[in-house]
């Protein structure tokens, strides 16, 4: 009789699904996600959740690895001809990912938009765009409905058609039966959220056996409801109260995040699994040799100072433009401020602001759909960088900054302590007057920066994806998994 | 041969369309004296509009309150203060006199405590040579206790409560003293109300229930709208120590249910419920986690009493008897209440099947274990035993003692 081996599933839902460059928690889940296929190559198992069929299908490595290794400062062309960038951990050979026209189609009309929306007057911009988002939406929403009355079989979400598995049955061909055997482990750490995949988790792990291990990257949509658009608070409050019941460990980013959750659990009458602190690596992909981009290469030819998020009120970039209109105010000659982020959500009076002050203009930039290798450049060119967030999990930001051996400014808030100790300095987010000091006192003291990414140097220990992968199999390990085989 | 006794039923509702353990328990009464022989009317006296389905020889007089109250309080006080208003309605007073005079009724039976204070003024009014009826007070709680009990549950000072509740209390103790007849639903009630009237002769007329006789096909129907998986049922009316129950013991959220769990409300504590600012803060989880249905029909009920998995009783105020517990105990289905819940069914509380927890911790717990479970069996012979909880058995005391007190009197 054949021995059935455990395996170690890992979920693969979001990457899957996500069409732009990996950032925060989706870094997070590619880097842990390439870790392991390096690591246990034979053990780790990929998995996709098929929203519309509830079930969980089996992904084909190699598709997972063109997932993995896209690389987005390349053109369509050039994707297509298959040449992605190095990551962290060694990869196979990927295989090709070619576009499909829809979002080739999108993409254009996207461009014209945005070109047509920059000729309206300043006054009319915020209102046609919103306009345009909400035509975009029900466009997405139609096709969307035509595309599953249309699809055969089960199918998941790609964003370039699929290739049949020579090692896995394609999700096309997954059996209808569960995928997860008996003494399974389950490692899920991405958007799970949007997945709506919890209550049917629950129910394969009580049919299965499966040991379910969570991710938890923050829970501040139930702590702070008012820095998300409404529907968050309750989108999350179930998803957390459903984990309580899914994971047999739940892995978090931090002390504070740890502890937020322990207490949300407390204060819901879940139950309130097991739960250890993973320090999140903060390397970013090996880009040798590459240049930066055109528009990232007349950045870094001047002085600036770098701050990478998405925009959203928590991120609190309002504090570092008032900060600014402060100094620019008082005669201080500011270097450029470069925000690297994608615009998030309730930020259309700001970005009005931004675009509009006089006092700003060219002093202020923001830039979006930034690939790792640009990324890279700008950490590697900037004064330092500042994180004002008013509230974190994690930070990865900070310690990706610390990395790169640069000084970070930061709020002194939620688990950024966590993230750097003492090698950097922090200053109150809600202050102003003091962001506006320290800005002023960094920038014309040189020295003082160099002091400090000296003591960076000699102080910050970085942590790689693979010690990442590490501390969670050890923990997976000790729920009984893997005996041996790791 | 003597004439069967003759007997005007009082309440502050219709029971046309009977939903709420009030009006059940008044329905059953009358349709026990009709049983039994008994010549009975029913009177409801409700103000206007409250209730669509009525009948003909009910009487609706307008719903003014004689004094302004705080709009926080007003429902918990509401019967109690249009109560005393209805009393000084001229109208009011000639109609129910009339009644009275027109039918020589030998009892005129109390149900409600509320229209006590008309009923006083009549009988005091009646002229010279007209026979008064006996009186029965048939107690369905210690209503003073409770008025302040529900007063402090809205946050009401201590002053308005100690108002109210007293007010309450010299007419309950007023009644009880006058009552020819004591009727109370439990042995506690029982104890009270004979402490309060310095009297020993209350008699126990408990709650009960009635067995559905609708065809399995009628709700059949229901089966694909409820919860596949085994899932809890809490039916209840808009009584509001119902729903403080509710959250003493399940606390502000259900997350302590599992996914795909989940509690099937019913009845009018479901809006009591969802209307809590304790529920709203948590609400996507408790709507992930329970089913809401407001009043049901006699299908809707009937469909969860057979498709319920656990009948839950987190009855953890109030005073009465809780008719829901009797109607959970003849589904044989798995009942979880609390030691306040079985008031009146202490004979039941050690029932296989029947669990009691009054911790909100072993509670849960509990319901949890429950749900895990197959479902209750529960023998025939044990059923068999439960049948004693049918409305027959439990309200005979009841005509048995209007005969016995007709025959006293004629003797």
């Amino acid at each position: 009789m054949k021995a059935h081996h455990p395996k170690l599933w890992f979920d693969l839902t979001t990457s899957v699904s996500w069409s732009r460059p990996a950032v925060g928690v989706v870094r997070v889940e590619q880097e842990c996600c390439r870790q392991l296929l390096v690591k246990l190559p034979d053990q780790v198992r990929l998995c996709v959740y098929d929203q519309r069929q509830a079930q969980f299908l089996e992904l084909d490595k190699q598709r997972a690895w063109s997932i993995l290794t896209r690389d987005w400062s390349q053109s369509e062309q050039q994707r297509a001809e298959g040449t992605c960038i190095q990551p962290v951990a060694a990869a196979i050979p990927p295989s090709s990912s070619p576009r499909g026209p829809i979002k080739r189609l999108e993409r254009v009309l996207r461009s014209v938009a945005l070109a047509a929306l920059h000729v309206l007057p300043n006054t009319y911009q915020a209102a046609a765009r919103n306009r345009l988002i909400a035509i975009r939406q029900t466009l997405a929403f139609g096709y969307h409905q035509w595309k599953a009355a249309h699809v055969p079989a089960a199918a998941v979400a790609m964003p370039a058609p699929l290739q049949p598995s020579q090692t896995a049955p394609s999700p096309a061909a997954a059996p209808a039966q569960g995928i997860f055997g008996a003494g399974d482990c389950y490692l899920t750490m991405g958007l799970d959220w949007d997945h709506d995949k919890m209550e049917h988790l629950y129910r394969e792990k009580c049919k299965a056996g499966l040991k379910v291990f969570n991710f938890a990257h923050d829970i501040i949509p139930v702590k702070f409801p008012h820095f998300y658009p409404s529907g968050k608070f309750d989108l999350f409050s179930v998803y957390f109260a459903n984990m309580a019941w899914t994971a047999d460990h739940i892995f978090c980013n931090s002390w504070c995040t740890a502890r937020d959750l322990g207490d949300f659990f407390e204060r819901v009458g879940a139950p309130n699994p097991p739960k250890s602190v993973v320090r999140l690596g903060d390397v970013l992909p090996q880009l040798e040799g590459r240049g930066p981009s055109e528009e990232v290469a007349r950045l870094i030819d001047k002085p600036y100072l770098l701050f990478v998020s998405t925009i959203e009120i928590r991120k609190n970039h309002e504090t570092l433009y008032k900060a600014y209109v402060r100094l620019i105010e008082q005669g201080f000659d500011v270097p450029t401020l470069v925000f690297v982020g994608m615009a998030g959500w309730r930020i259309d009076d700001f970005m009005y602001s931004l675009r509009n002050d006089p006092r700003v203009q060219f002093k202020i930039v923001i830039l979006d759909h930034v690939t790792d290798s640009d990324l890279s450049h700008l950490y590697k060119n900037c004064l330092f960088t500042l994180y004002p967030s008013l509230y974190e999990g994690w930070g990865l930001p900070v310690a990706e900054s610390l990395a790169y051996g640069k000084f970070c400014l930061a709020a002194r808030a939620a688990s950024i302590p966590e993230v750097a100790g003492d090698v950097i300095d922090y200053a109150d987010p809600w202050s102003v007057p003091e962001w506006t000091e320290k800005i002023r006192l960094y920038c014309s003291n040189p020295q003082l920066v160099a002091e400090r990414e000296k003591f960076i140097s000699e102080h910050f220990r970085i942590t790689s994806w693979e010690a990442t992968v590490d501390q969670m199999l050890e923990a997976v390990q000790q729920k009984g998994w893997g005996d041996g085989v790791i | 041969m003597q004439a069967p006794p003759k007997v005007l039923l009082l309440a502050t509702y219709s029971i046309v369309e009977p939903r709420h353990g009030g009006q059940l328990r008044t329905r059953h009464i009358f349709d026990e004296y009709q049983k039994a022989g008994i010549d009975v009317d029913f009177c409801g006296i409700f103000p206007q509009g409250v209730y669509p389905e009525h009948a003909a020889s009910d009487l609706q007089f307008p719903g003014d309150l004689g004094e302004q109250v705080l709009e926080t309080y007003e429902e918990a006080v509401y019967d109690h203060l249009w109560g005393l208003n209805l009393a000084n309605m001229s109208e009011a007073r000639s109609q129910l006199t009339r009644r009275l005079q027109d039918s020589d009724y030998d009892f005129i039976q109390v149900d409600l405590l509320y229209v006590w204070p008309l009923v006083r003024r009549c009988l005091d009014e009646l002229g010279p040579g007209i026979r008064r009826p006996k009186l029965i007070y048939s107690s369905q709680n210690i209503e003073h206790e409770m008025k302040r009990q529900v007063l402090m549950l809205r946050g009401a000072p201590p002053w308005i409560a100690d108002r109210y509740g007293n007010e309450v209390f010299a007419i309950e103790e007023d009644i009880v003293k006058r009552a020819d007849v004591l009727f109370a639903v439990s042995e506690a009630d029982r104890d009270h109300l004979n402490a309060l009237g310095d009297r020993s002769d209350c008699i126990l007329a408990k709650n009960g229930t009635s067995l559905s006789n609708l065809p399995d096909e009628w709700t059949d129907c229901w089966r694909p709208i409820l919860p596949a998986e085994p899932f809890a049922v809490f039916i209840s009316s808009a009584h509001l120590p119902n729903a403080v129950g509710f959250f003493s013991l399940f606390g502000q959220s259900l997350a302590f249910l599992p996914p795909g769990r989940r509690l099937v409300m019913a009845g009018g504590v479901t809006s009591v419920i969802e209307d809590d600012a304790l529920y709203k803060k948590w609400a996507a989880i408790n709507n992930a986690r329970s089913m809401r249905f407001k009043v049901v029909d006699d299908i809707g009920i009937a469909s969860l009493r057979r498709f319920g998995h656990v009948f839950v009783l987190p009855i953890t105020a109030g005073g009465g008897s809780n008719i829901k517990t009797a109607e959970a105990l003849l589904t044989g289905a798995y009942v979880l209440g609390t030691t306040t819940a079985f008031r009146g069914y202490e004979n039941y509380m050690d029932a296989p099947g029947v669990f009691i927890e009054d911790d909100p911790v072993a509670f849960r717990r509990r319901l949890l274990k429950l749900l895990q479970e197959d479902r209750a069996k529960i023998s025939s012979d044990m059923m068999a035993v439960r049948r004693d909880l049918l409305w027959d058995t439990r309200l005979a005391p009841m005509p048995a003692k209007l005969f016995q007190t007709l025959e006293r009197t004629l003797s």
